[in-house]
């Protein structure tokens, strides 16, 4: 009896390698298994597929059960323009290391590289995509994770060319370390919640680096945006944390470091907004604070329309803007505090470091812009200057009560 | 003197009949520069984008049929002699307008307002379509008149 018992468990430790642990399956273009579609006929739940280096051209690749794909050597699925690579349908399912190609646009279907539907837990993570209409494209599905994918567009025109990353109806998803661009969006989320994009670089995209439409409490952080048409669009969202971001080089008439409108109860903190034409422009946006942030070389910091309402604006460090603050009406209820301005001129007799008079940011030439573009000529106009000192001392046509009361002597720092 | 009256006749006429005819027409619309009149949103889908001209030649533009019937119905300040119009889903690089084109209202259609309003030449292709995608179909006092919230998939 004490014999027999170790000669149980050995045959069945024999027996367990061949039932519940996973296989993997090699695809090589030279070996017996020579198509990842092959592969993933062969394959069961918990497999593993490896992808040797290769160039595959197959229909679209659909992964309905749990496995995880593993290029190696950078093999490539090329879609040949006319069809979606890859589409994930089960949960869990992993995809490394695959380079994806070729994915035509589409007039009547958002066709991807790798199209994750009704899917649960599913890791997307250091993949090349490249000239794919929609890149990464996840519909009504959670728990997931993309991350540190580079996905390059040749987008030429908006209408030929979908986004990098794209959520529909979908929670829980992590946005990591990504690198986008020559898209129509870096990052798109529509009706998405409870998501976090962290640390991805999103550049030169034709429309927006990030856009957020119905996305409520979702967080993105220490994210890049550079070059865009427009570098964030956050719109029609409650509960948006947006920290530690860089803001820059969106130029043009239409070009906002940071797009908020319709937004309500969120945060802006942290962030760098350099090299915009206009660094953060707000409308419709309510309660959201605006706190610790840098406006640096933009040509407007920020515009403020007069729908914006109670609006912090705390701790930020205004540098070498054209204008600090534009607004489009003589009321405003948003309130400025202990922000630093290079253009205030005050003095600090009792030295506690704020500005003993209080600074008004809203330049009256700002306002005449506003309503008579063209007049921008007379920007570096000595009369001008007349003016505004006149408008500050006096405010008549400039919102009284978008005033700084305790304006820095000195940037807090950094 | 009567035959050169007669001679220059037909011509008058068209050119007179060519004049009556002018209205305001559409503007073309740079995609990835204009900006929504209603939303503020950057203009990058042609299937779903429309204009207003107004009587004096004033163009909004938008890039949603939902965002076209809210601002006629919101912020258009004076409508007489104001004209709508909207790209045919179909075939984006043609205008049509608004008031006679059908439309279609489908979960499918991911227009950027989330509207799902598409525009269609006639009730045929607005049928056909509506095979394809599913939805329903409407007529332009439904587009004009109903307030279209997002549709929520959720």
């Amino acid at each position: 009896m004490g014999r027999k018992l170790p000669w149980h468990l050995a045959l069945l430790a024999l027996l367990v390698p061949a039932s519940a642990w996973a296989r993997e399956i090699v695809v090589d273009p030279r070996g017996p298994v020579p198509t990842i579609t092959q592969a993933l006929r062969l394959a069961r739940p918990g497999d593993r597929i490896l992808v040797r280096a290769g160039r595959y051209r197959e229909p679209t690749l659909v992964v309905d059960r749990r496995v995880e794909i593993v290029g190696e050597g950078w093999p490539v699925v090329d879609a040949g323009g006319d069809h979606e690579a890859i589409r994930v349908t089960a949960d869990s399912v992993v995809i490394r290391g695959m380079v994806i190609e070729d994915v035509g646009p589409s007039a009547v279907e958002d066709r991807a590289g790798i199209k994750l539907t009704e899917v649960h837990g599913c890791t997307i993570e250091g993949n090349r995509l490249r000239n794919t209409f929609f890149g990464i494209y996840l519909a009504k599905s959670s728990g997931c994770r993309i991350a540190a994918n580079r996905i390059q567009g040749n987008g030429v025109t908006e209408a030929l060319s979908g986004n990098a990353i794209h959520l529909w109806s979908s929670n829980g998803v992590t946005i990591e370390g990504n690198q986008l661009s020559g898209h129509r969006d870096g990052i798109y989320l529509e009706f998405t919640e409870h998501s976090i994009i962290r640390q991805n670089r999103s550049t030169g995209n034709l429309r927006y680096g990030l856009h957020f439409m119905f996305s409520n409490d979702c967080e993105y952080l220490e994210n890049t945006f550079t070059n865009n048409g427009v570098g964030v669009a956050v719109m029609y969202s409650h509960g948006v944390a947006m920290v530690g971001n860089r803001f820059e080089h969106s130029w043009g008439g239409a070009a906002y470091g940071l797009l908020l409108k319709d937004i309500t109860d969120s945060q802006v903190s942290g962030n760098l907004f350099g090299d915009n034409s206009v660094g953060l422009y707000a409308e419709g946006a309510n309660r959201v604070i605006v706190s610790g942030n840098r406006f640096e070389r933009n040509g407007w910091a920020l515009k403020i329309m007069a729908d914006a309402q109670d609006n912090r604006f705390e701790d930020n460090v205004f540098l070498g803007n054209s204008f600090d603050v534009a607004t489009n009406g003589t009321s405003n209820s948003s309130r400025f505090e202990r922000n630093y301005w290079d253009h205030y001129t005050g003095y600090d007799l009792d030295g506690d470091g704020i500005g003993d008079v209080p600074f008004r940011p809203v330049r009256l030439f700002a306002l005449l812009v506003q309503q008579n573009e063209p007049a921008l000529i007379l920007l570096r106009s000595s009369f001008v200057d007349l003016l505004d000192v006149a408008e500050r001392v006096l405010p008549v046509l400039t919102p009284e009560t978008l005033v700084d009361r305790s304006p820095r002597m000195r940037p807090p720092h950094a | 003197m009567i035959a050169t009256a007669r001679r220059l006749a037909p011509p008058l006429a068209c050119l007179a009949l060519f004049l009556a005819c002018i209205r305001p027409a559409p503007q073309p619309i740079r995609y990835g520069q204009d900006l929504c009149d209603h939303c503020h949103m950057t203009i990058s889908d042609p299937r779903f984008a429309g204009e207003i001209v107004t009587r004096t030649g004033r163009v909004y533009r938008f890039d949603d049929p939902a965002c076209l019937a809210a601002f006629r119905r919101e912020q258009l300040r004076d409508t007489t002699g104001a004209t709508a119009w909207v790209h045919d889903f179909t075939y984006p690089d043609r205008w049509l307008d608004a008031g006679t084109a059908s439309y279609v209202r489908s979960d499918a259609l991911h227009t950027p307002m989330a509207s799902g309003l598409a525009a269609f030449a006639d009730a045929a292709q607005a049928d056909s379509a509506r095979a394809a995608l599913g939805g329903t179909r409407l007529t332009w006092e439904d587009v004009a008149t109903a307030a279209h919230e997002p549709r929520h998939p959720l």
